[in-house]
């Protein structure tokens, strides 16, 4: 079962409740299910049983069982004929597969709520981690402002400070809507011709502020390019990348690049290492995924951003994928369809 | 004027240890993780050291570990804090020893009392 496979950076076991509850539903199914058999081939040998008997009685009352003394068969007794036999094995066979096809579907099913369960808990536990991180900011410099005596120039500062925590929680929980919305298909885009290149220059521009370490490079074949896109999206997208890309990067250069080929636009997002482990690659870009890492300490963020950068790359009709190694370090991809009209310049 | 080390990668943390020190009057050093605040710790050994949890590279306990099998800084008290409830059993039951474990988000008055109470105690022990 491919979901059963699912692997997690942050490993909470299932809550005690629920796993012997789940045991406990697949054990009652399995014990109704052995009754089920039993009393399913029982029952169609009573019944063949009996029908035989009746039958055999009707025919002597209407003085039509008068064969040959060998085949004659006492109708005072209830007797097991073979064809009865082989009607209730036939009916016991097929109800045990049918029983059993039930019984497995039913274990996936639960299986899947376990899994369903797991993540939620795992999420949870992730998400009220990383809130409470910008929430320390708020609340603590919100308190400093509150209770001392403080001058103008560090009461503007401390209150910078909440507002960029602030933002980061607000994020948080935007990144948070967005997925949900995202799989239930509730996310609508707005496509309108938006050039690609500037999107990524004012991300680049924002996220050079935080990226100490990182030298963000742009490389663009044209200086415009257009595409059908909804500009907030695109930003998001491109935000995702980058900054994931700053927060897990060894330091050096964030390369970014644009360009117009064969009726397509294409994005990608370099760094330069460490790269990630090629089982983690293909799963990156599932919910919650996180890449297994001995470095507790990057646990950082929802573990929502890749899937929201699929999600929106989706919606815009394009894809999505990572190409990594050691050396080279990870490369970002994203296709685009090109925009229909003719407004690549 | 006695020398903090805070362990901490998160700016928006490392900016309030700070605001909240502010007025005990003591030097602070900042280190965005923990192999770097092991190095600073070794270079100062301060009087005091408040480390997160979880960090790049050396996570807080791994620190406090490192720290106590090193004789001349095993007595140097440590203070935690974290974000995970879930993990101070792990702080507790480790050989880091911490004097005192703050949970996120903590209160600027707190850290301040608690820290200012244990340079005090370091002092006369002194």
């Amino acid at each position: 079962m491919a979901t059963a496979t699912h692997q997690y950076r942050v490993s909470t076991s299932v809550p005690s409740g629920i796993k012997p509850a789940l045991r406990d539903i697949a054990g009652r199914a399995k014990r109704s299910y052995s009754v089920f058999l039993i009393a399913n081939f029982l029952a169609i040998l009573a019944i063949y049983t009996v029908i035989d008997f009746v039958f055999r009685l009707e025919l002597q009352r209407a003085g039509l069982l008068n064969g040959p003394a060998e085949l004659s068969v006492p109708t005072d007794a209830l007797t097991v004929h073979p064809i009865s036999l082989a009607f209730a094995t036939f009916f016991w066979v097929v109800g045990a597969i049918a029983a059993r096809g039930a019984i497995r579907k039913l274990s996936l099913a639960l299986n899947d709520v376990q899994l369903i369960h797991q993540a939620q808990n795992e999420f949870l536990s992730i998400v009220s981690h990383e809130f409470r991180t910008p929430l320390t900011g708020i609340q603590g410099f919100s308190e400093i402002i509150r209770d001392e005596e403080l001058t103008p120039e560090l009461v503007h500062e401390y209150a910078a400070d909440i507002n960029t925590d602030a933002r980061r929680l607000s994020r948080m929980i935007g990144d948070m809507l967005d997925a949900q919305r995202l799989e239930r298909g509730g996310l609508q885009v707005d496509l309108a011709p938006v050039d690609l290149n500037q999107v990524v220059r004012d991300v680049a521009r924002q996220q050079s502020i935080s990226a100490k370490k990182h030298e963000i490079v742009l490389s663009f074949d044209r200086p415009v390019l257009i595409v059908d896109g909804d500009a907030d999206r695109l930003t998001q997208i491109v935000t995702n990348l980058v900054s994931n890309a700053v927060k897990y990067a060894t330091p050096g250069k964030i390369t970014v690049s644009t360009a117009l080929a064969e009726g397509e636009v294409s994005l990608e997002v370099s760094d330069e290492g460490p790269g990630i482990p090629a089982a983690s690659v293909e799963r990156i870009f599932e919910r919650y995924y996180r890449v297994p890492t001995k470095d507790v300490g990057l646990i950082t963020g929802t573990g929502l951003g890749l899937p929201i950068v699929r999600g929106l790359v989706e919606l815009h009709r394009g894809r999505v994928w990572c190409a990594s190694s050691p050396i080279a370090g990870t490369t970002f991809h994203v296709v685009l369809p090109a925009p229909t009209m003719k407004l690549v310049s | 004027m006695p020398a903090i080390v805070v362990c901490e990668d998160d700016p928006s943390i490392q900016r309030l240890v700070r605001a909240s020190l502010a007025l005990i009057g003591c030097e602070i050093h900042i280190a965005a993780d923990g192999e770097e605040g092991f190095a600073l710790i070794e270079s100062i050994k301060p009087a005091l050291v408040i480390t997160d949890l979880l960090m790049p590279k050396l996570d807080g306990i791994a620190l406090a570990e490192r720290v106590r099998a090193t004789p001349s800084l095993a007595q140097i008290p440590i203070v935690f804090i974290s974000a995970s409830l879930t993990r101070v059993r792990d702080i507790i039951d480790s050989s880091a020893r911490p004097v005192a474990v703050l949970k996120k988000p903590f209160s600027p008055v707190e850290l301040r009392a608690l820290v200012t109470r244990h340079l005090s105690a370091a002092a006369v022990a002194a």
